[in-house]
Protein backbone atom coordinates (compact mmCIF):
# COMPACT_ATOMS: atom_id res chain seq x y z
CA UNK A 1 0.00 0.00 0.00
CA UNK A 2 1.41 3.38 -1.07
CA UNK A 3 1.63 6.24 1.82
CA UNK A 4 -1.30 8.11 0.30
CA UNK A 5 -3.19 5.38 0.68
CA UNK A 6 -2.54 5.21 4.47
CA UNK A 7 -3.32 9.11 4.41
CA UNK A 8 -7.00 8.05 2.55
CA UNK A 9 -7.79 5.42 5.48
CA UNK A 10 -6.82 7.34 8.61
CA UNK A 11 -9.77 9.88 7.28
CA UNK A 12 -12.71 7.38 6.83
CA UNK A 13 -14.71 6.73 10.30
CA UNK A 14 -14.07 3.60 12.19
CA UNK A 15 -17.29 1.79 10.99
CA UNK A 16 -16.47 2.46 7.77
CA UNK A 17 -12.51 1.10 8.15
CA UNK A 18 -13.90 -2.40 9.77
CA UNK A 19 -16.40 -2.23 7.01
CA UNK A 20 -13.78 -2.27 4.35
CA UNK A 21 -11.85 -4.88 6.32
CA UNK A 22 -14.15 -6.94 6.71
CA UNK A 23 -15.47 -7.48 3.08
CA UNK A 24 -11.31 -6.80 2.01
CA UNK A 25 -11.21 -10.44 4.51
CA UNK A 26 -14.09 -12.08 2.97
CA UNK A 27 -13.27 -11.39 0.11
CA UNK A 28 -9.49 -13.21 0.43
CA UNK A 29 -10.95 -16.25 2.41
CA UNK A 30 -13.21 -16.91 -0.13
CA UNK A 31 -10.70 -16.80 -3.02
CA UNK A 32 -8.17 -18.27 -1.07
CA UNK A 33 -9.99 -20.65 1.16
CA UNK A 34 -7.62 -20.63 4.28
CA UNK A 35 -7.65 -18.63 7.26
CA UNK A 36 -5.34 -15.49 7.26
CA UNK A 37 -3.89 -12.89 9.66
CA UNK A 38 -6.06 -10.34 8.65
CA UNK A 39 -8.34 -11.81 11.33
CA UNK A 40 -6.39 -11.64 13.95
CA UNK A 41 -5.75 -7.91 13.27
CA UNK A 42 -9.60 -7.73 12.98
CA UNK A 43 -10.24 -9.48 16.24
CA UNK A 44 -7.65 -7.53 18.16
CA UNK A 45 -9.22 -4.25 17.02
CA UNK A 46 -12.76 -5.42 17.80
CA UNK A 47 -11.18 -5.77 21.29
CA UNK A 48 -9.80 -2.62 21.84
CA UNK A 49 -11.21 0.59 23.02
CA UNK A 50 -9.09 2.99 22.08
CA UNK A 51 -10.01 4.73 18.49
CA UNK A 52 -6.76 4.76 17.30
CA UNK A 53 -5.32 1.89 18.09
CA UNK A 54 -8.57 -0.03 16.06
CA UNK A 55 -7.99 2.31 13.78
CA UNK A 56 -4.27 0.90 13.19
CA UNK A 57 -5.21 -2.59 13.66
CA UNK A 58 -8.75 -2.28 10.73
CA UNK A 59 -5.89 -0.77 9.04
CA UNK A 60 -3.56 -3.86 9.28
CA UNK A 61 -6.20 -6.28 8.54
CA UNK A 62 -7.46 -4.76 5.45
CA UNK A 63 -3.71 -4.71 4.28
CA UNK A 64 -2.87 -8.43 5.00
CA UNK A 65 -6.29 -9.49 3.34
CA UNK A 66 -5.18 -7.05 0.17
CA UNK A 67 -1.49 -8.36 -0.31
CA UNK A 68 -2.82 -11.85 0.40
CA UNK A 69 -5.37 -11.28 -2.58
CA UNK A 70 -2.59 -9.62 -4.60
CA UNK A 71 -0.51 -12.74 -4.54
CA UNK A 72 -3.05 -14.52 -5.97
CA UNK A 73 -3.07 -14.60 -9.97
CA UNK A 74 -6.68 -13.77 -11.23
CA UNK A 75 -7.80 -11.97 -7.49
CA UNK A 76 -8.54 -9.57 -9.46
CA UNK A 77 -11.37 -11.60 -11.33
CA UNK A 78 -12.76 -11.52 -8.20
CA UNK A 79 -13.78 -7.67 -6.90
CA UNK A 80 -17.21 -7.46 -7.82
CA UNK A 81 -17.61 -3.71 -10.45
CA UNK A 82 -21.35 -2.92 -9.22
CA UNK A 83 -22.83 -0.34 -11.66
CA UNK A 84 -25.93 1.71 -10.73
CA UNK A 85 -27.39 -0.64 -14.14
CA UNK A 86 -26.62 -3.79 -12.08
CA UNK A 87 -28.80 -2.59 -9.11
CA UNK A 88 -31.58 -1.70 -11.13
CA UNK A 89 -31.06 -5.43 -12.67
CA UNK A 90 -31.06 -7.28 -9.44
CA UNK A 91 -34.05 -4.79 -7.95
CA UNK A 92 -36.10 -5.08 -10.71
CA UNK A 93 -35.49 -9.01 -10.95
CA UNK A 94 -36.33 -9.49 -6.97
CA UNK A 95 -39.25 -7.72 -7.47
CA UNK A 96 -40.43 -10.07 -10.44
CA UNK A 97 -39.95 -12.85 -7.89
CA UNK A 98 -41.69 -11.56 -5.05
CA UNK A 99 -44.61 -10.83 -7.39
CA UNK A 100 -44.72 -14.47 -8.17
CA UNK A 101 -44.71 -15.80 -4.91
CA UNK A 102 -47.26 -13.31 -4.04
CA UNK A 103 -49.83 -14.62 -6.66
CA UNK A 104 -50.04 -17.94 -4.00
CA UNK A 105 -49.01 -16.18 -1.20
CA UNK A 106 -51.10 -13.01 -0.44
CA UNK A 107 -53.75 -13.28 1.98
CA UNK A 108 -51.54 -14.31 4.32
CA UNK A 109 -51.34 -11.57 7.19
CA UNK A 110 -47.34 -12.11 8.04
CA UNK A 111 -46.64 -12.42 4.06
CA UNK A 112 -48.83 -9.09 3.29
CA UNK A 113 -46.95 -7.32 5.71
CA UNK A 114 -43.50 -8.34 4.03
CA UNK A 115 -44.86 -7.56 0.88
CA UNK A 116 -45.43 -4.65 1.21
CA UNK A 117 -42.79 -3.27 2.84
CA UNK A 118 -40.87 -4.67 0.21
CA UNK A 119 -43.06 -2.31 -2.50
CA UNK A 120 -41.98 0.28 -0.54
CA UNK A 121 -38.43 -0.10 -0.50
CA UNK A 122 -38.80 -1.35 -4.32
CA UNK A 123 -40.27 2.05 -4.53
CA UNK A 124 -38.11 4.25 -2.99
CA UNK A 125 -34.88 2.50 -4.56
CA UNK A 126 -36.04 1.68 -8.03
CA UNK A 127 -34.06 4.14 -9.94
CA UNK A 128 -30.89 3.80 -8.85
CA UNK A 129 -27.76 6.51 -9.73
CA UNK A 130 -24.23 6.90 -9.12
CA UNK A 131 -25.46 9.93 -6.70
CA UNK A 132 -28.59 8.38 -4.99
CA UNK A 133 -27.21 4.75 -4.25
CA UNK A 134 -24.03 2.74 -3.11
CA UNK A 135 -22.29 -0.74 -2.86
CA UNK A 136 -24.58 -0.73 0.38
CA UNK A 137 -27.84 -0.71 -1.60
CA UNK A 138 -26.75 -3.79 -3.84
CA UNK A 139 -25.82 -5.73 -0.53
CA UNK A 140 -28.98 -4.51 1.17
CA UNK A 141 -31.18 -5.92 -2.14
CA UNK A 142 -29.32 -9.45 -1.54
CA UNK A 143 -30.23 -9.70 1.76
CA UNK A 144 -33.70 -9.37 0.97
CA UNK A 145 -33.25 -12.10 -2.04
CA UNK A 146 -32.37 -14.37 0.79
CA UNK A 147 -35.21 -13.56 2.78
CA UNK A 148 -37.17 -14.20 0.09
CA UNK A 149 -36.14 -17.67 -0.16
CA UNK A 150 -36.68 -18.51 3.37
CA UNK A 151 -39.75 -17.09 3.03
CA UNK A 152 -40.43 -19.31 -0.10
CA UNK A 153 -39.24 -22.20 2.12
CA UNK A 154 -41.74 -21.32 4.74
CA UNK A 155 -44.84 -21.34 2.44
CA UNK A 156 -43.68 -24.13 0.86
CA UNK A 157 -43.62 -25.59 4.39
CA UNK A 158 -47.16 -24.68 4.92
CA UNK A 159 -48.57 -26.34 1.82
CA UNK A 160 -48.39 -22.93 -0.59
CA UNK A 161 -47.68 -23.42 -4.02
CA UNK A 162 -44.49 -21.28 -5.00
CA UNK A 163 -44.21 -20.28 -8.50
CA UNK A 164 -41.14 -19.22 -9.91
CA UNK A 165 -40.95 -15.62 -12.61
CA UNK A 166 -40.11 -16.96 -15.87
CA UNK A 167 -36.87 -16.59 -17.26
CA UNK A 168 -35.99 -14.22 -20.27
CA UNK A 169 -33.31 -14.77 -22.68
CA UNK A 170 -30.73 -12.20 -22.80
CA UNK A 171 -31.06 -10.09 -25.64
CA UNK A 172 -28.92 -10.49 -28.31
CA UNK A 173 -27.02 -7.75 -30.53
CA UNK A 174 -26.67 -9.82 -33.04
CA UNK A 175 -29.96 -11.14 -33.64
CA UNK A 176 -31.06 -7.07 -32.79
CA UNK A 177 -29.07 -6.37 -36.08
CA UNK A 178 -30.22 -9.60 -38.03
CA UNK A 179 -33.96 -8.27 -37.16
CA UNK A 180 -33.24 -4.82 -38.42
CA UNK A 181 -32.05 -6.16 -41.72
CA UNK A 182 -35.24 -8.10 -41.50
CA UNK A 183 -37.32 -5.59 -41.38
CA UNK A 184 -35.66 -3.63 -44.02
CA UNK A 185 -35.83 -6.72 -46.17
CA UNK A 186 -39.63 -7.26 -45.31
CA UNK A 187 -40.16 -3.17 -46.40
CA UNK A 188 -38.80 -4.11 -49.54
CA UNK A 189 -40.39 -6.78 -50.31
CA UNK A 190 -44.15 -5.83 -49.17
CA UNK A 191 -43.73 -2.73 -51.42
CA UNK A 192 -42.62 -4.43 -54.36
CA UNK A 193 -45.85 -6.90 -54.14
CA UNK A 194 -48.05 -3.59 -52.93
CA UNK A 195 -46.83 -1.83 -56.50
CA UNK A 196 -47.60 -5.33 -57.94
CA UNK A 197 -50.84 -5.58 -56.54
CA UNK A 198 -51.92 -2.38 -57.82
CA UNK A 199 -51.00 -2.41 -61.34
CA UNK B 1 -45.36 -2.63 -70.37
CA UNK B 2 -41.80 -0.76 -70.87
CA UNK B 3 -43.28 2.22 -68.40
CA UNK B 4 -44.39 -0.25 -65.95
CA UNK B 5 -41.14 -1.86 -65.24
CA UNK B 6 -39.46 1.03 -64.92
CA UNK B 7 -42.11 2.01 -62.42
CA UNK B 8 -41.48 -1.28 -60.89
CA UNK B 9 -37.58 -0.50 -60.89
CA UNK B 10 -38.13 3.37 -59.42
CA UNK B 11 -40.37 1.86 -56.63
CA UNK B 12 -37.85 -1.53 -56.01
CA UNK B 13 -35.10 1.07 -55.79
CA UNK B 14 -36.66 3.52 -53.39
CA UNK B 15 -37.93 1.15 -50.72
CA UNK B 16 -34.82 -0.28 -51.25
CA UNK B 17 -33.40 2.89 -50.27
CA UNK B 18 -35.68 3.37 -47.46
CA UNK B 19 -34.68 -0.54 -46.36
CA UNK B 20 -31.28 0.47 -45.88
CA UNK B 21 -31.45 3.76 -44.22
CA UNK B 22 -33.58 2.16 -41.34
CA UNK B 23 -30.65 -0.39 -41.50
CA UNK B 24 -27.99 2.39 -41.11
CA UNK B 25 -30.06 4.08 -38.56
CA UNK B 26 -30.03 1.33 -36.04
CA UNK B 27 -27.96 2.11 -32.60
CA UNK B 28 -24.09 2.23 -33.56
CA UNK B 29 -21.51 3.48 -31.51
CA UNK B 30 -20.31 6.72 -32.44
CA UNK B 31 -17.14 7.24 -34.43
CA UNK B 32 -16.25 11.04 -32.54
CA UNK B 33 -15.77 9.12 -29.29
CA UNK B 34 -12.32 9.13 -28.08
CA UNK B 35 -12.35 6.10 -25.85
CA UNK B 36 -9.10 5.50 -24.69
CA UNK B 37 -7.80 2.54 -21.55
CA UNK B 38 -4.40 3.89 -19.30
CA UNK B 39 -1.39 1.49 -19.77
CA UNK B 40 -1.38 -1.50 -18.47
CA UNK B 41 2.07 -1.03 -16.77
CA UNK B 42 -0.03 1.46 -15.01
CA UNK B 43 0.22 1.49 -11.58
CA UNK B 44 -3.44 1.35 -9.31
CA UNK B 45 -2.47 4.71 -7.63
CA UNK B 46 -1.53 6.30 -10.91
CA UNK B 47 -4.26 5.12 -12.29
CA UNK B 48 -6.52 6.45 -9.57
CA UNK B 49 -4.63 9.96 -10.48
CA UNK B 50 -4.98 10.06 -13.96
CA UNK B 51 -8.77 9.31 -13.99
CA UNK B 52 -9.31 11.87 -11.34
CA UNK B 53 -7.01 14.77 -12.92
CA UNK B 54 -8.86 13.60 -16.63
CA UNK B 55 -12.55 13.94 -14.85
CA UNK B 56 -11.13 17.10 -13.26
CA UNK B 57 -9.92 18.43 -16.71
CA UNK B 58 -13.39 17.29 -18.31
CA UNK B 59 -16.49 18.92 -15.67
CA UNK B 60 -15.54 22.25 -14.90
CA UNK B 61 -12.29 24.75 -15.52
CA UNK B 62 -13.10 26.41 -12.03
CA UNK B 63 -9.84 25.66 -9.79
CA UNK B 64 -12.56 25.72 -6.52
CA UNK B 65 -14.82 23.45 -7.96
CA UNK B 66 -12.37 21.31 -8.85
CA UNK B 67 -11.44 20.76 -5.93
CA UNK B 68 -15.21 20.02 -4.26
CA UNK B 69 -15.93 18.22 -6.62
CA UNK B 70 -13.19 16.08 -7.03
CA UNK B 71 -13.28 15.70 -3.14
CA UNK B 72 -16.79 14.05 -3.76
CA UNK B 73 -15.52 12.01 -6.14
CA UNK B 74 -13.55 10.25 -3.44
CA UNK B 75 -16.31 9.97 -1.35
CA UNK B 76 -18.01 8.44 -3.97
CA UNK B 77 -15.22 6.18 -4.81
CA UNK B 78 -15.64 4.51 -0.70
CA UNK B 79 -19.19 4.32 -0.68
CA UNK B 80 -19.22 2.35 -4.43
CA UNK B 81 -16.61 0.17 -2.95
CA UNK B 82 -14.06 0.60 -5.96
CA UNK B 83 -11.52 2.38 -7.27
CA UNK B 84 -11.73 6.48 -8.46
CA UNK B 85 -9.89 4.85 -11.70
CA UNK B 86 -13.32 2.14 -12.04
CA UNK B 87 -15.71 4.31 -10.66
CA UNK B 88 -14.81 6.55 -13.82
CA UNK B 89 -14.23 4.50 -16.34
CA UNK B 90 -17.39 1.39 -15.17
CA UNK B 91 -16.53 -2.30 -16.53
CA UNK B 92 -14.89 -1.00 -19.60
CA UNK B 93 -11.70 0.33 -18.25
CA UNK B 94 -11.97 3.07 -20.60
CA UNK B 95 -12.07 6.85 -20.52
CA UNK B 96 -14.50 8.92 -22.33
CA UNK B 97 -17.74 10.90 -22.04
CA UNK B 98 -19.73 10.01 -19.29
CA UNK B 99 -22.35 8.00 -20.71
CA UNK B 100 -20.00 5.13 -22.61
CA UNK B 101 -21.15 3.25 -25.58
CA UNK B 102 -20.06 -0.46 -26.68
CA UNK B 103 -19.32 -1.24 -30.36
CA UNK B 104 -22.60 -3.84 -29.33
CA UNK B 105 -24.76 -0.61 -28.81
CA UNK B 106 -25.11 -1.08 -25.25
CA UNK B 107 -24.21 1.72 -22.92
CA UNK B 108 -22.80 2.18 -19.49
CA UNK B 109 -23.34 5.72 -17.66
CA UNK B 110 -20.07 6.17 -15.33
CA UNK B 111 -20.25 8.65 -12.20
CA UNK B 112 -18.64 11.40 -14.24
CA UNK B 113 -17.03 12.34 -17.68
CA UNK B 114 -13.49 11.58 -18.32
CA UNK B 115 -13.54 12.64 -22.09
CA UNK B 116 -10.85 15.21 -21.53
CA UNK B 117 -6.94 15.03 -21.53
CA UNK B 118 -5.28 16.08 -18.05
CA UNK B 119 -3.92 19.34 -17.46
CA UNK B 120 -0.77 20.08 -15.13
CA UNK B 121 -3.17 21.52 -12.84
CA UNK B 122 -5.77 18.94 -13.15
CA UNK B 123 -2.85 16.73 -11.98
CA UNK B 124 -2.10 18.45 -9.21
CA UNK B 125 -5.42 19.10 -7.67
CA UNK B 126 -5.80 14.93 -8.06
CA UNK B 127 -2.59 14.44 -6.77
CA UNK B 128 -3.46 16.68 -3.21
CA UNK B 129 -6.54 15.06 -3.00
CA UNK B 130 -5.46 11.42 -3.08
CA UNK B 131 -2.88 12.37 -0.58
CA UNK B 132 -4.87 14.36 1.70
CA UNK B 133 -2.92 17.66 1.17
CA UNK B 134 -5.56 19.37 -0.65
CA UNK B 135 -8.81 19.56 1.03
CA UNK B 136 -12.46 21.06 0.41
CA UNK B 137 -13.65 24.47 2.22
CA UNK B 138 -14.37 24.02 5.79
CA UNK B 139 -18.06 24.24 4.66
CA UNK B 140 -18.06 21.52 2.34
CA UNK B 141 -16.22 19.13 5.21
CA UNK B 142 -18.60 19.81 7.67
CA UNK B 143 -21.83 19.12 5.22
CA UNK B 144 -20.30 16.54 3.69
CA UNK B 145 -22.69 16.54 0.26
CA UNK B 146 -22.82 13.61 -1.61
CA UNK B 147 -24.38 14.59 -4.66
CA UNK B 148 -23.46 17.90 -6.94
CA UNK B 149 -25.09 18.92 -10.15
CA UNK B 150 -24.27 21.80 -12.39
CA UNK B 151 -27.45 24.40 -13.75
CA UNK B 152 -26.52 24.02 -17.74
CA UNK B 153 -28.33 23.78 -20.48
CA UNK B 154 -27.56 20.09 -22.11
CA UNK B 155 -24.88 19.78 -23.93
CA UNK B 156 -24.72 19.99 -27.92
CA UNK B 157 -22.67 16.63 -28.43
CA UNK B 158 -25.06 14.15 -29.05
CA UNK B 159 -24.61 10.20 -28.11
CA UNK B 160 -25.16 7.29 -30.56
CA UNK B 161 -28.59 7.37 -29.38
CA UNK B 162 -29.35 10.59 -30.33
CA UNK B 163 -29.80 11.91 -26.73
CA UNK B 164 -27.02 15.28 -25.12
CA UNK B 165 -24.09 13.65 -23.63
CA UNK B 166 -25.27 15.71 -20.57
CA UNK B 167 -29.30 16.59 -20.11
CA UNK B 168 -30.18 20.22 -19.54
CA UNK B 169 -30.21 20.88 -15.77
CA UNK B 170 -32.52 23.99 -15.18
CA UNK B 171 -33.45 26.04 -11.35
CA UNK B 172 -36.50 23.82 -11.68
CA UNK B 173 -34.56 20.30 -12.19
CA UNK B 174 -31.63 21.32 -9.26
CA UNK B 175 -34.63 22.05 -6.36
CA UNK B 176 -36.17 18.84 -7.38
CA UNK B 177 -33.15 16.67 -7.17
CA UNK B 178 -33.14 17.22 -3.94
CA UNK B 179 -35.57 14.87 -3.22
CA UNK B 180 -33.67 12.29 -4.11
CA UNK B 181 -30.00 13.73 -3.68
CA UNK B 182 -30.81 15.45 0.17
CA UNK B 183 -30.83 18.77 0.58
CA UNK B 184 -28.93 21.30 -1.28
CA UNK B 185 -26.14 22.48 1.27
CA UNK B 186 -23.99 24.94 -1.04
CA UNK B 187 -23.19 26.50 -3.97
CA UNK B 188 -20.27 27.39 -6.23
CA UNK B 189 -20.76 29.41 -9.36
CA UNK B 190 -23.46 26.91 -11.13
CA UNK B 191 -22.54 24.12 -9.10
CA UNK B 192 -25.28 22.92 -6.49
CA UNK B 193 -23.92 20.28 -3.60
CA UNK B 194 -26.59 18.34 -2.38
CA UNK B 195 -26.28 16.19 1.08
CA UNK B 196 -28.32 13.64 2.58
CA UNK B 197 -30.58 13.69 5.34
CA UNK B 198 -30.29 17.90 4.82
CA UNK B 199 -33.03 20.08 4.60
CA UNK B 200 -34.17 21.40 0.93
CA UNK B 201 -34.37 24.83 0.17
CA UNK B 202 -36.81 26.48 -1.80
CA UNK B 203 -35.14 28.81 -4.21
CA UNK B 204 -31.79 28.17 -5.98
CA UNK B 205 -31.07 31.94 -4.56
CA UNK B 206 -31.19 30.21 -1.20
CA UNK B 207 -27.82 27.98 -1.41
CA UNK B 208 -25.18 29.27 0.81
CA UNK B 209 -22.36 29.85 -1.34
CA UNK B 210 -19.42 28.05 -0.78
Amino acid sequence: MTGSEYAILNRWSLDDLRSLASLQLARAQRVLGQPLVAQLYLDMAEQLSDPRERRRYYVSAYREARQALEAFPSANAFFELVLPKDIKNEIDALKSSYDVVNQTAKGRSDWDVHYQEFLQYYEKNKDPGWLNSSYATITNIRERAQRLEEWKKKLSGEGVKVLEPEKKPPPSPTKDAIDSATVALLLGIGGVLLMKGSK
Amino acid sequence: MKRSADKTATGLIVLGGLGLLAFALRPQESEHDQNEAPPDDMSAHEKDVLALARMLASETDNAKARVVIGWITLNAARTWRMSVYRLLTGKSGKFGPQKYFYPDGKKEVRYASTSKQPTAETYRIARGLLDGSITPPGQVERTKPSAYVELAPASKKLGPDGKPLQPEYTPEKILAKQQTYGGIVGRLNNWFLYAKGAQPIDSVEHATVV
